[in-house]
Parts: structure tokens; sequence; C-alpha cells
């Protein structure tokens, strides 16, 4: 009886210890949510803006990233990420990542999860299940990832040129040269062009996105932004562009055509579209804004340090 | 072995010393205290009247510009900063750029407070003192005002001032040096006369006076050694002239016994004549022994002076009876009539020894300084707590100016030492012992060529 019992406590701790943290279930299908960093936690909303639930997170992580209906969350300074299940709140693996990730990206046509690793400068590539897959060695200090069209595109944040990987193989396909400080990668609808947004080298700031070709990495032109433009999202025939240094969102044509520009926020840093509304969050007001048809119409508090967003749609 | 003096000048060199280091550190610490918020407060006061030039919204090239106008006629640095990338608005991004204000900073910055802040700054490459007050506009920090002050460190002054500055230092701790060394010396004399008045003390010299200069410790104590010499000296004196009493004393009768004796021996006396020669060398005899058994007794006394003498109930009538006894023959010899008077009732403390010595000697003295066919008196009587004995003499009396100094040893009113005397100089003295001995007290009264009375009072047995 008391074998019985004791093994029974025993099941029960490893289950316990297997489960470990648990958090609140997102059953709303259409969400947006801010990833904050000051004091790390998820906010979660509905599409319409309603706060859903929060979760505060335990460990010192940097970021989140939506894997299908899995959020997973990562920290530069640790050694491995956690996939935990939105439906249920609770973790369903881990990604042994070690130390030094930037960010992590999922593409959803190749089911494919990549991390990008400062410390060692490569992009692994890992299963839905959390397996590693593939690696490979890129420049100095990957963040940004893009994949297109079965390729990878991976900007080096300290370093002055863009990596183009096979995005299943991880093989090495081409790279070209960019800026120093870069950040924000997109593939506007219907082009060829790849659009790279950035900080700025040193004291300088950066004032305009730079258009390459997919291809040839040839720079095409130069579309002059306010400061700092960092990150893209794109509706339609829109893209829409947020520049941290001067609290900007622009609203541009796939061509580079100016349609409107709205300021807001204090140094935003994330901008997302969820239907017909854009998501922006201001990092130093720890405000989460919807803008739609180019006028704020919602500004909702978050966390301290919104740095990113994540969305999921109906 | 260090002199006093040259320790107690190393302790004050080394306390001079210590205080220089100090004021160096203190002044150090006060001008960063005084100066440095002075500073800050002057800085406070400028930057929040400046932030009052912003109206919000971006911060535009006018404001810029007219902060750097300001900053021309100012005796701050000021400037204005609206680069996004200096004030690490760029944080959360790993940032390979050394930002003017820090992540913490940022923070204060964006609620609205200003951030001062000292120490070294890269940018400017120096110590400074800065404050840094916000252009907040709907929780944007869209720039800031920069002011700062250069911190001069005292250590950082140029070589030349350094040099004067530790040159003075220098030279105030050399003043003070030889100062204090002067002020040593002067404060050290009375004690090194005083050393040398007891160097020339101990090779034998005693009639010396240190001089004192001052009523301090070291003038206390010179002057308590002025009158220890004196005492040494004075006893030294009365030393030397006990001795050549005494020697004188002796020689007297041992010249006489040398002289007769040889005489005898040469046979220049002639037979007849030496019976009566020979009487004259056992008088003399007789007379030296006498003298060395005084001398002995009060030797004696000096010693017994030391410790409490034993005393008792005695009938003071029997006493005096027994004097009377042994004197009697004496005073009839040279026709004396002696007196006796005692009340029988009177018991004294004393010693009885002591105390019929007292008596006897001063009996004798008074019959043997009376003409023959006088009288002498011995009476005793109660006197309070005290029983006086009266003896009195129709003798020659003595004269005023000697009976302060009638006590002293082998002092003699007829200073030509006439031997019809036939006293040594000592028996008073010894009677002057003896009376201390009992705790008693003893009085003459004399008048020359009328007579003397003694009162000697001695303690009565307590009822």
């Amino acid at each position: 009886m008391r074998k019985q019992l004791l093994l029974l406590l025993m099941v029960s701790l490893v289950l316990v210890g297997c489960s470990g943290q648990k958090y609140e279930p997102v059953t709303e299908k259409a969400f947006v949510a801010t990833v904050n960093i000051l004091e790390p936690s998820l906010s979660f909303f509905s599409a319409t803006g309603e706060p859903l639930t929060t979760w505060q997170l335990d460990k010192a992580y940097t970021g989140a990233t939506l894997v299908g209906d899995n959020v997973v969350l990562y920290g530069f300074g640790l050694d491995r990420a956690v996939a935990y299940a939105l439906a249920t709140g609770e973790k369903q693996y881990e990604l042994k990542t070690g130390t030094g990730v930037t960010n992590v990206y999922y593409d959803d046509e190749q089911a494919l999860t990549y991390v990008a690793n400062g410390e060692t400068n490569r992009i692994h590539s890992y299963s839905l299940t959390g397996e590693p897959l593939k690696q490979a060695q890129v420049g100095n200090y990957p963040m940004s990832m893009l994949v297109h069209d079965g390729e990878l595109y991976s900007i080096n944040y300290k370093d002055t040129v863009l990596t183009v990987l096979d995005a299943k193989q991880l093989t090495k396909k081409r790279q070209f040269t960019i800026d120093k400080s870069a950040n924000g990668l997109l593939v506007p609808h219907n082009t060829t062009e790849l659009w790279v947004g950035g900080h700025g080298e040193g004291a300088k700031p950066n004032t305009d996105v730079k258009r390459y070709d997919l291809q040839t990495g040839e720079l095409l032109g130069k579309l002059p932004m306010p400061l700092m433009p960092i990150e893209f999202t794109q509706r339609n025939n829109e893209v829409y562009v947020v520049s941290h240094g001067r609290n900007t969102v622009y609203a541009v044509t796939t061509d580079g055509t100016p349609i409107w520009k709205q300021d807001v926020g204090a140094n935003p840093f994330a901008i997302a579209t969820l239907g017909e509304t854009i998501f922006v969050a201001g990092y130093d007001d720890h405000t989460l804004y919807a803008i739609e048809d180019g006028t704020i119409t919602k500004a909702l508090d978050v966390q301290k340090g919104p740095f990113k967003l994540l969305v999921r749609e109906d | 072995m260090k002199k006093l003096s040259t320790r107690i000048w190393l302790l004050i060199v080394t306390f001079i010393a210590l205080t220089v280091i100090f004021m160096y550190f203190l002044t150090e610490f006060l001008y960063l205290q005084l100066y440095v918020q002075d500073a800050e407060s002057s800085m406070e006061e400028i930057g929040t009247k400046l932030q009052t030039m912003y109206k919000g919204g971006r911060v535009d090239d006018q404001l810029i510009l007219d902060i750097e106008t300001y900053n021309n006629y100012s005796n701050f640095n000021v400037f204005a900063v609206r680069n996004p990338r200096e004030l690490s608005a760029c944080v959360p991004f790993d940032i390979d750029y050394d930002t003017l204000i820090g992540v913490d900073e940022r923070q204060k910055l964006l609620a609205g407070e200003y951030v001062s802040s000292m120490g070294y700054e890269p940018r400017f490459e120096r110590q400074v003192i800065s404050v840094m007050f916000p252009l907040v506009d709907q929780n944007r920090l869209e720039g800031i005002i920069y002011i700062y002050f250069p911190l001069a460190k005292i250590s950082e002054l140029t070589n030349k001032e350094v040099l004067i500055l530790f040159f003075s230092a220098f030279l105030f701790a050399l003043v003070a040096a030889f100062l204090v060394s002067k002020g040593l010396r002067h404060i050290m004399r009375p004690l090194r006369d005083l050393q040398q008045a007891v160097d020339k003390m101990s090779a034998g010299d005693y009639n010396i006076h240190v001089p004192v200069s001052s009523m301090d410790e070291i003038g206390k104590l010179s002057q308590a050694f002025n009158e220890m010499a004196a005492a040494i000296h004075k006893e030294d004196e009365a030393q030397k002239t006990f001795l050549a009493t005494v020697s004188h004393e002796l020689r007297t009768p041992i010249s006489y016994v040398k002289g007769y004796s040889e005489a005898i021996q040469s046979g220049m006396i002639k037979k007849e004549e030496q019976d009566e020669t020979i009487g004259l060398l056992v008088r003399e005899a007789n007379r030296m022994e006498r003298l060395t058994n005084e001398l002995l007794q009060l030797a004696r006394m000096t010693n017994e002076q030391e410790e409490e003498i034993t005393v008792y109930p005695i009938p003071l009538a029997e006493t005096l009876r027994e004097v009377e006894q042994l004197l009697q023959p004496v005073a009839t010899r040279k026709a004396i009539t002696l007196e006796v008077t005692v009340d029988d009732t009177l018991i004294v403390m004393a010693d009885e020894e002591k105390l019929k010595q007292i008596t006897i000697n001063l009996v004798e003295n008074a019959v043997n300084y009376s003409s023959e066919g006088s009288r002498v008196v011995l009476r005793a009587q109660q006197q309070g707590r005290f029983a006086r004995i009266i003896i009195q003499d129709q003798g020659i009396g003595i004269p005023a100016e000697d009976l302060p100094h009638i006590t002293e040893r082998f002092y003699r009113v007829n200073k030509a030492r006439s031997r019809s005397d036939g006293g040594s100089g000592l028996g008073l003295s010894i009677v002057d012992q003896l009376v201390k001995q009992l705790h008693a007290t003893m009085t003459i009264n004399s008048e020359v060529g009328k007579g003397t009375t003694i009162l000697v009072d001695i303690p009565l047995m307590e009822e």
C-alpha cells in the first residue's frame, strides 16, 4: 500500500515536472498579442481590441513567435526556446538553441522554425516538434529573417551583408551588400523587390528604405522615410512602415508612392495587420495602437516594453 | 634611547604631516561636495528654464540653434540632442554604438525627470558633472538638453600649480618643525637646568639654586628642588660643624692626656707633682668618656626617633625624689639648697628612665650654673592635662639671644669653651630630644644674673 502511494507520488511529480509552467489558454481564433520585454509578458487582445489575457513570463524572454497554434518563447540569454500551445497554455516542446538567440522565424509553407543565433552567427532550422534539422553559418549577428519563394533571407545586423539560404537545406545561395544595423525585411506583393529597413550606423540615423532586386541584390532605389524605418507589414497593395525614430507609420504603395502617414506611440518597434486594422506597439509608452484608414482608433495599455507583435488571423 | 624632547618633536611633526595630508583630502572632499553641488544646482536652474523653450512636438532646428546660441554665452556647456540613436531609442536592439544616455537614464527622462551624473564621460574625455533635461511630448522623448561642466580635480591641476602646492605644504611643514623644535627647547630648558643641577649635586655640590622662571609643573619641580637642595645644604653644613666640634672637643682632652702622659714618661714632672697630674689625666679621661657616652646617646636617640617609645603610668613624685636623693650630695658639695616640692597624686605617662634623665640633667645644670650658697627649686604640679615640672635656679642665667639656640648640639653660651663649666654642650640637646620622645614640652625662661626657670610639661595619665 505504501509502495503504491510512493509510486503515485513519483508519477504525479514527473507529470508536474513535465508540464511545468501553464498559462491561461487563448481560445479566440483571431488575436493580436504584444511581446513585452521590459518585464517579460504577452498581452493578448481580440481583433476588436478586447483584452483577452496576459501571460506573465517567468524567464528573461526577449521574444516570441507564433509557430502554427503554438507560441515559441525565446531569450538571448536562455539556452532553450519553449513552445506553448495557445489553446491549452501548456508546454509542448523545447528547442535546444543554446544562448544567443536573436530571432525565431516560422514559415508555414516550409513548416519550419528558423532560429537565428547572434553568438554563433548561425541559423538553425527545427521541425514542428522541436527537432533540430539543418544549420548554416551566416554573417555577423543574424537577426531579421524572411522566407520567400523557397529562399530564406537573413539580415546580418552587425554586418554589411544579407545572406540568402535555401529555405529547406539552409545551403547558402548568395549574398549581397546592405547597410549595417539593418532591420526589417519585406517582399511587397507582386514585386521582385526586397525592401530593407534599418536604424543607421553609428550616430547617423537611417532615413530610408532600400529596395533591392531579389535575385541580384542590386540596389534599385531608396524610399525616403521618417527616421529609422525598421519594420514592415503589408495588406493588399499597401505597405506600412514603422519609423521608431519619428514615431510614425508610413503607408506607401508597392511601387513606393506615399499614401498617408500617421504619428503613433512613443518609440514604436512593431507593426502588424489583422484584418483591416494595423496594430502598432509603442515601446516607451507601453501602448498598443489600432489604426484604421490611416487614423488611430484605439490605444490599449499593455505591459512594459512591447517589442514585437504576434497576430493570428481567422 | 632618544631624548624626550626629540620624541615630543617627532610626535608633533608627525601630527603636522598627518594634518597636512588630512587637509588635502578634506579639501578635495569639500571641493567635490560644495563645488559640485553648487554647479549642479546652477545647471538645474538653467536646464529647467531652457526646457520651457520647448513647446512640444518635434525638436526643430530653431530650438537646437537657440540653445547653441545660449551655449556661446553660458558658463556651462549646453546642447540639445534630438538624434534618437544618441538617446538610446534603439536599445532593445543590440547596438554597437556608445550612446549619450543609457537605458536607465532614458527611462527616467521618459518619466519627465532630469538626470544628473558625475564621472568620466568618454565623449568629452574627462570627468564631468552633467545634467540632462528631457524634452518630452506625449510620452515621446523628442530630445534632451544636455548641460555639463568639466570637473577639474585638484590632482588635475597643471604641473606648476601642483609644484607650488606641494612646495608650500613642504615649506609649511618645515617651518612648523623648526618652530616646534625652538618652542620645545624653550619649554625644556628648565628641565635641562634641573638635570644639570642634579648632576652637580651628585658630584657633591649642595650650594646650588635653579632659576625658577615659570609656575608650571617644571617651575614647581624646580622650586621643590631648590628647597630640597637648601635643606640638604643646611644639613650638610650642620654635619660638617658637628664633626668639627666633636673632633675639637675630643682633641682638647686628648692633647692634655698626651701632653701630661709624655711629660710623666720623660720625667719632666716631679714625683710629688705626679699625683696631681694623674688626677688631671683621670679627669680628662672622664670628660672624654662622658662626651663619647653622650654622643652615643644622641646617635641612639636619632635612631629611636624613628620608632614609637612605649609610655606607661609613673608616679611622678617617686621619680623626682629619687633624683633628689641622687643629686643632693652634689648640691651639698656646692652648698646649694635643693628644695623639692611634689604633688604626690600626679601620675604621668612616660618612660621612667627617660623621665629620670631629663630631670637629672636639668637639675644638674641648675646646680652647675648656680653660685655657691644659692637655691635650686624642683617642683611638680598639675597644669591642666599635664604635670608641670619646674626647675628654678638663681644662677648666672642665659642671654636672650642665646635662648633659641640653647638646645642645639655643642651650643654654649660661654663661647670660650672654658672647661670650668664642665659641660660638653650636649646636655640640653639630649634633654630636648628626650622631651620630644615623651610627647612633652619644655619652656626655658631666663634672665642674666637672676637665674633660669625651666618648665617641662608631661602628659598626665587620662582618668
